[in-house]
């Protein structure tokens, strides 16, 4: 029994990282991932609609976020304009 | 069996373990410009003074008479003036250059990353099959070695301060529109900054250079070198206002330059000089919102002293550069700058004024000393989108401009800009400007009016991150560059063409 555990454990751990790799389907059975490049589950924002996000977060305010929270995504919108600003200087 | 389940069983693990470890956000960002260019100065990936200034003439033009001549350019091997001066003004050329960049982000958590940056430079035409990073690689072949390392630094929160840690190569900008430094310099140094409620408090240490030995030579023995050090602070009395207060420390121990830097002031020694300076360095920014208009601007003082050889900014041209004359002189030299700009129609109104010490006590920067593009420090920030006349830090591979760091070879900037920024629709825009600029003072006599430009920029947004533009540059040049073209005919220095640049930009960012 004790083998068996070990057996299924080990199993269960060396697959756990296959479904990553597994394509993304849509309700409509179309890989919109491979077609057209959308809904990918790998999909990185670009640093343009990494502010564009955060912009529209902080606007939500203390309605959604506490104090805090708000403060944090302001620092992180501060952080990515400047990463833009720099990256395009000479 | 049960030596086999238990090696199953520890490989199971080490998998999840090392899946975990390996759990980092992986951030990728870049850039892509590809710029085609018609222009009679500009060159595709030059760099350095779009004209040469009348500071740096030659002994060449002197001896002929001719204040205001050519380069050396102008006599031949054999001592015979050549039709065409180094100010070739005479032909149109075009060009295609290339830039890419590559950030790579390797992010643990929220408080832990290590930043790098990566460029790729390349004018089209230029070399194949070669090392090199001079914009290789264009030509047919192409297979060069020209990846530029940029940025390689790591950023973290400290757990225990709290306070924000930048250490490695990072990007270095001053408070002060990067008149001092900045606008695109990249340098080894430390960063360390905390808010303290509307307070935020930034200390930063960098190592420039680190030099002994013969002009152009580098070691790294850590006792003739130059470090900065500044403290900033800033503080918004509320969403509308903003100030800030600075000290910044230069101090540059026994360093070498070399020949490409040196003319003028602080930041210029003829080659193989040994130079010492210090300089301190104050300095007050501000911004505040009225309604519809915003004014910013700053205001900095200098004080220290400079030792350096052959390059006394109040010298005559007859005497200087190039000669041997050591002067060790008191700095005491300001910079100011005011912005305004104006939400009006469908864009914006913008006006700015500089002001930057030249002569004597002229205003003390930061410029390279170990590479021929030696300026490290920008106008565009504090005197808009300029093309011409002053050093921007748009992101361009040619980098060439009348004003190509903000002493201007210990001459000073006078100058004013006003602009329009259109916001045409959600995808197309326009931005027309102009400026104008003279010299706080003209070392060498004659006009302290360099030049007057207008310029305009029309741009379509083929997708968020994409954009296509056409830009239109076209610059009067003043009576400061008197002379200064090719030879004429009869064989007398002409006045130099006015510059113009139209080009067409591609630009991906992501």
């Amino acid at each position: 029994m004790k083998k068996v555990a070990v057996m299924i454990l080990a199993t269960f751990m060396m697959t756990a990282m296959v479904p990553a790799f597994a394509a993304e389907m849509t309700k409509e059975d179309k890989d919109q991932c491979l077609l057209a490049s959308q809904d990918c589950k790998t999909e990185v924002d670009s640093i343009q609609k990494k502010i564009s996000k955060l912009n529209k977060e902080i606007k939500k305010g203390t309605k959604v976020y506490t104090a805090d929270e708000v403060k944090k995504l302001k620092a992180k919108l501060k952080d990515a304009e400047d990463f833009l600003d720099n990256m395009l200087k000479q | 069996m049960k030596k086999k389940l238990v090696v199953a069983a520890t490989a199971g693990v080490l998998t999840l373990a090392a899946s975990q470890a390996f759990a980092l956000e992986n951030l990728f960002n870049g850039s892509f410009a590809v710029r085609g260019a018609n222009a009679n100065y500009h060159t595709g990936g030059g760099t350095g003074y779009l004209i040469a200034p009348a500071w740096a003439l030659g002994a060449a033009g002197i001896a002929n008479g001719e204040i205001n001549g050519n380069t050396g350019a102008i006599l031949n091997a054999a001592g015979v003036k050549t039709r065409w001066g180094a100010n070739d003004s005479g032909t149109t050329k075009n060009y295609v250059e290339q830039r890419a960049r590559i950030f790579y982000t390797a992010k643990a958590n929220d408080n832990l990353k290590l930043v790098t940056g990566f460029e790729i430079d390349s004018t089209w035409g230029k070399s194949s099959y070669v090392v090199g990073r001079s914009n290789d690689g264009g030509a047919l072949g192409s297979d060069t070695v020209n990846l530029e390392s940029k940025w390689v630094y790591l950023d973290f929160n400290c757990p225990i301060t709290g306070a924000n840690v930048k250490a490695g190569i990072q990007p270095l900008n001053d408070s002060y529109k990067n008149i001092f430094v900045g606008g695109g310099a990249d340098a080894a140094g430390l960063q360390i900054s905390k808010a303290f409620g509307p307070a935020n408090l930034g200390f930063g240490w960098f190592r420039l250079d680190d030099h002994n030995g013969a002009a152009g030579t580098t070691f790294t023995n850590g006792k003739q070198t130059r470090d900065l050090l500044m403290l900033d602070g800033k503080f918004n009395v509320n969403k509308d206002i903003k100030f800030g207060a600075s000290y910044y420390f230069l101090n540059s121990d026994n360093m070498q330059q070399t020949a490409a830097q040196s003319l003028g002031g602080a930041n210029f020694a003829v080659a193989g000089s040994k130079q010492d300076y210090n300089v301190h360095m104050i300095g007050a920014n501000g911004a505040a919102t009225f309604g519809p208009a915003t004014i910013d601007g700053f205001i900095l003082y200098q004080f220290g002293t400079v030792d350096t050889f052959g390059a006394d900014p109040s010298a005559t041209a007859a005497a200087a550069p190039n000669t041997s004359l050591y002067s060790h002189e008191h700095v005491n030299s300001i910079a100011a700058n005011v912005s305004a700009k104006v939400a009006a129609g469908p864009g914006a109104a913008k006006i700015n004024a500089l002001y930057v010490n030249g002569g004597g006590n002229a205003f003390v920067n930061v410029n390279n000393s170990t590479s021929a593009a030696f300026s490290e420090n920008v106008m565009g920030a504090a005197l808009g989108n300029s093309l011409i006349l002053f050093r921007n830090s748009q992101y361009t591979t040619n980098d060439q401009y009348l004003i190509y760091e903000s002493s201007f070879l210990g001459q000073g900037v006078i100058a004013a800009s006003a602009g329009y920024d259109a916001k045409i629709s959600d995808k197309a825009f326009a931005n027309v400007y102009g400026a104008v600029a003279w010299t706080a003072k003209n070392v060498v006599g004659g006009s302290k009016y360099i030049g007057t430009e207008a310029n305009v920029e029309v741009g379509y947004k083929l997708f968020d991150n994409l954009t296509a533009s056409v830009q239109g540059a076209y610059a009067i040049l003043g009576g400061y560059y008197e002379k200064a073209g090719r030879f004429g005919d009869d064989g007398r220095p002409t006045d130099p063409a006015n510059p113009y640049v139209a080009r067409v930009v591609l630009n991906y960012v992501f």
